[in-house]
C-alpha cells in the first residue's frame, strides 16, 4: 500500500513538474547554454538568469495626506531609475528510485547500519528524492539563495543511516567592487529512528544522529595586490544516545533483554580559516593560511590548527592552453592526529589544453608527503593522477554529443580507477548516456540514461544504474525523473 | 622560464615523494579543482567529518574521519583522494 501511495504522489509531483511552465513553448532542442549542461549532470547547479521580474520596494505606499508628496516621490523613483529588479532562478529535480538486488551479503555497506535487517535484505524497495533551488537577485549587490534536497527510501542504501533525509540551505551574499560577503545557514535532519547507534569520534556514547546545523559566514576583499579571505562555521550536532538503566541491571534475569534510558544531546564545532595572499606577478601568488579547527565539548583532544603557506601560479597561456601549480607547506597541530602528519608538505600541477577539433583534457597531479620530527623521516601520504580526455562532436546543429574517458591513480587510498561515457543524441530531443566505471579496489559500476527535453528546459529521464562491490554485494537501482528550469 | 622552473621543482618533489614510505595513519583529502559541491560526501559521510569549506567545496575533518571510504565511492566526479 505504501509503495502505491509513493508512486501516486510520485505521479503527480512529476505531472506538476511538467506542466507547471505551459509557456515554454520553445523549440524542442536541447540548449547548448553550458550552464545547462552542467545542470544536466546527476548533481546540478542552477544556471543564470531565466526569468525577470520587475520589482519595486513597497517602501513608497501612498499617504492620502501627503499624497502629492509621494506620488512625486514616485515619479522621482521612476525617473532616477531607482527601480530594481529580481532575477528567479528555478532549478527543480523530482526522481523515484527503485532498488531491485538482494543485498543480504553486507548490511553494513548497503545501509549504513540499519537495524531493521528485514526490510534491508527483501528486494524491490522504492526511494524518492526531490531537489529544488531558489535563487533571486536582488540588486548589483545582494542576492539570495533556498536550496532544499529532500530523500525518502525504503532501504537506506545510499543516505547513510537514516531512510529520510532533508537537507536545507540558506544563502545571502553581498558582492560590490572587491568586497565579497556571504552568509549560509544550512539544517540537515535525518529521521534515525529505526537506525543503529554509531561510534563517533569525540562523543563518548554510541549515537543515533538527529539533526546538524551550521551557520556559515565568508568574507573576502582585495587590497590591491593583497587578498584577505576570512570563513567561520560554527556547526551543532543534535544526537540521541542511551544509557544502561543500572537499577534494571542488577534486579534482571538473564533471559531478560537490557533496558536503556534515553536522552538527547549536542556536539559542537567551530571552524575558522584565515588566508591571506600577496599577487606578486600577474600569475604567480605567495599566501599564508591558518586553520583552527575548536571542538566546543569538554575535551580539546579533536581541536586542530594548522598553520602554513605557499605559492600559487596561475596562468591561462592563450584560448587552448592553461597550466596551475601549488607548492603548500602547512604545520599541524591536533592530539588526535598522528605525530608523523606535523609538517606537510602539498604540491599540485594541472595542465589544461583544448583543441579546435573538437578534443580537450586535462592531467592533473597531487601529492601530500608529510615529514615525521621524531623519525626524521618523509612519508608519503596520498598521490593522485589524473587524465581526462573528451571529444565533443556535433550530429545536428545545437545537438552536442561527446565521448569522455579518464583514469585516476590513487594507490595510497584503493582510489585507482578509469572510466568512460559517452552522450548521443539521437532523435527529436532525445538523448542516451552510458557509462562505465571500473574501480582496481572498490567497485565496478554501469549506468544508462535515457533523457528526452521536452523543451529547453524540462526534460524527463529514465536511468538504470548497476554497482558491483567486489564479492560485497551488488545492488541495481532504476531511476525515473523529471529535471526543470523557470 | 618561469614555467619551467617552476615544473621542475614540482616534478624533483614529486619523485622524491614517490619514493618515501606510505604513511601509517592513511588520510582523505579532497581534490577542490574536481569537487563540483554535490554534497553527496556529506550525505554518505556516517560519522558527519565531512563539511562545505569557504570556497563551497567538501573539506574533510581529519579529526573525525575514520578512513571508512564510503565518500570514495559516492563521489561522482572521484574527487577525493
Amino acid at each position: 500500500m505504501k509503495k502505491i501511495i509513493i508512486l501516486l504522489a510520485f505521479i503527480l509531483l512529476l505531472a506538476s513538474q511538467i506542466f507547471s511552465d505551459e509557456n515554454n513553448n520553445e523549440s524542442n532542442v536541447k540548449p547548448t547554454n553550458k550552464y545547462y549542461q552542467i545542470a544536466r549532470t546527476l548533481y546540478p547547479k542552477p544556471f543564470g538568469k531565466v526569468l525577470s521580474l520587475p520589482f519595486t520596494w513597497l517602501g513608497n505606499l501612498v499617504d492620502e495626506k501627503n499624497k502629492d508628496q509621494d506620488t512625486a516621490n514616485l515619479q522621482e523613483l521612476e525617473n532616477s531609475e531607482v527601480h530594481r529588479k529580481l532575477d528567479f532562478t528555478n532549478w527543480s529535480q523530482l526522481s523515484l528510485r527503485y532498488f531491485t538486488n538482494d543485498a543480504d551479503n553486507d548490511i553494513e555497506i548497503v545501509t549504513g547500519a540499519s537495524q531493521d535487517a528485514d526490510k534491508i535484505n527483501t528486494e524491490g524497495k522504492f526511494g524518492v528524492q526531490y531537489k529544488h533551488e531558489v535563487s533571486a537577485k536582488i540588486n548589483d549587490k545582494f542576492s539570495i539563495s533556498v536550496f532544499d534536497d529532500i530523500f525518502f527510501s525504503e532501504k537506506s542504501h545510499e543516505r547513510r543511516n537514516s531512510f529520510f533525509t532533508n537537507d536545507l540551505r540558506l544563502g545571502v551574499l553581498f558582492q560590490h567592487n572587491n568586497t565579497y560577503l556571504k552568509l549560509k545557514l544550512n539544517n540537515r535532519y535525518y529521521d534515525s529512528g529505526e537506525t543503529n547507534y554509531l561510534s563517533l569520534l569525540g562523543i563518548a556514547q554510541h549515537t543515533q544522529q538527529q539533526m546538524v546545523n551550521s551557520a556559515v559566514i565568508n568574507f573576502k576583499r582585495n587590497f590591491g595586490k593583497f587578498g584577505l579571505n576570512l570563513y567561520s562555521n560554527f556547526r551543532d550536532l543534535e544526537y540521541r544516545y542511551l544509557v544502561l538503566d543500572e537499577d534494571d541491571d542488577n534486579s534482571r534475569d538473564d533471559d531478560e533483554e537490557f533496558e536503556y534510558d534515553e536522552y538527547s544531546a549536542s556536539d559542537y564545532d567551530s571552524y575558522t580559516n584565515a588566508e591571506l595572499s600577496y599577487l606578486i606577478t600577474d600569475h604567480l601568488t605567495v599566501f599564508s593560511r591558518l586553520y583552527y579547527k575548536d571542538d566546543l565539548n569538554e575535551t580539546s583532544l579533536y581541536d586542530m590548527t594548522n598553520y602554513g603557506g605557499g605559492l600559487e601560479y596561475d596562468n591561462k597561456i592563450n584560448l587552448f592552453s592553461s597550466i596551475k601549480a601549488e607548492l603548500q607547506y602547512y604545520n599541524n597541530i591536533s592530539d588526535e592526529v598522528n605525530t608523523e602528519k606535523d609538517h606537510n608538505l602539498v604540491t599540485k600541477l594541472r595542465y589544461s589544453r583544448r583543441f579546435r577539433n573538437g578534443v580537450s583534457g586535462f592531467v592533473s597531479y597531487i601529492n601530500r608527503s608529510c615529514y615525521d620530527n621524531e623519525t626524521s623521516t618523509m612519508y608519503r601520504v596520498s598521490n593522485m593522477l589524473r587524465i581526462h580526455a573528451m571529444y565533443s562532436y556535433s550530429l545536428e546543429n545545437q545537438n552536442n554529443s561527446y565521448i569522455l574517458a579518464g583514469i585516476k591513480y590513487n594507490p595510497e587510498n584503493d582510489g585507482t580507477l578509469g572510466f568512460i561515457e559517452q552522450n548521443q543524441y539521437l532523435f527529436n530531443g532525445l538523448y542516451s548516456t552510458a557509462n562505465i566505471k571500473y574501480s582496481l579496489d572498490i567497485f565496478t559500476s554501469y549506468s544508462f540514461k535515457m533523457e528526452y527535453f521536452i523543451n529547453n528546459l524540462q526534460s524527463l529521464w529514465i536511468k538504470d544504474e548497476l554497482i558491483d562491490y567486489y564479492g560485497i554485494h551488488k545492488q541495481n537501482l532504476v531511476f525515473i525523473g523529471s529535471t526543470m528550469i523557470f | 622560464m618561469k614555467r619551467i622552473w617552476i615544473i621542475l621543482i614540482l616534478f624533483v618533489i614529486t619523485i622524491i615523494s614517490i619514493g618515501c614510505d606510505k604513511v601509517n595513519n592513511p588520510e582523505y583529502n579532497v581534490d577542490k579543482s574536481a569537487c563540483n559541491s554535490c554534497g553527496a560526501c556529506i550525505g554518505i559521510c556516517p560519522i558527519d567529518a565531512i563539511e562545505i569549506g569557504a570556497d563551497g567545496k567538501a573539506i574533510i575533518d581529519q579529526t573525525k574521519c575514520n578512513q571508512c571510504g564510503k565518500c570514495i565511492a559516492i563521489c561522482p566526479e572521484d574527487a577525493i583522494y
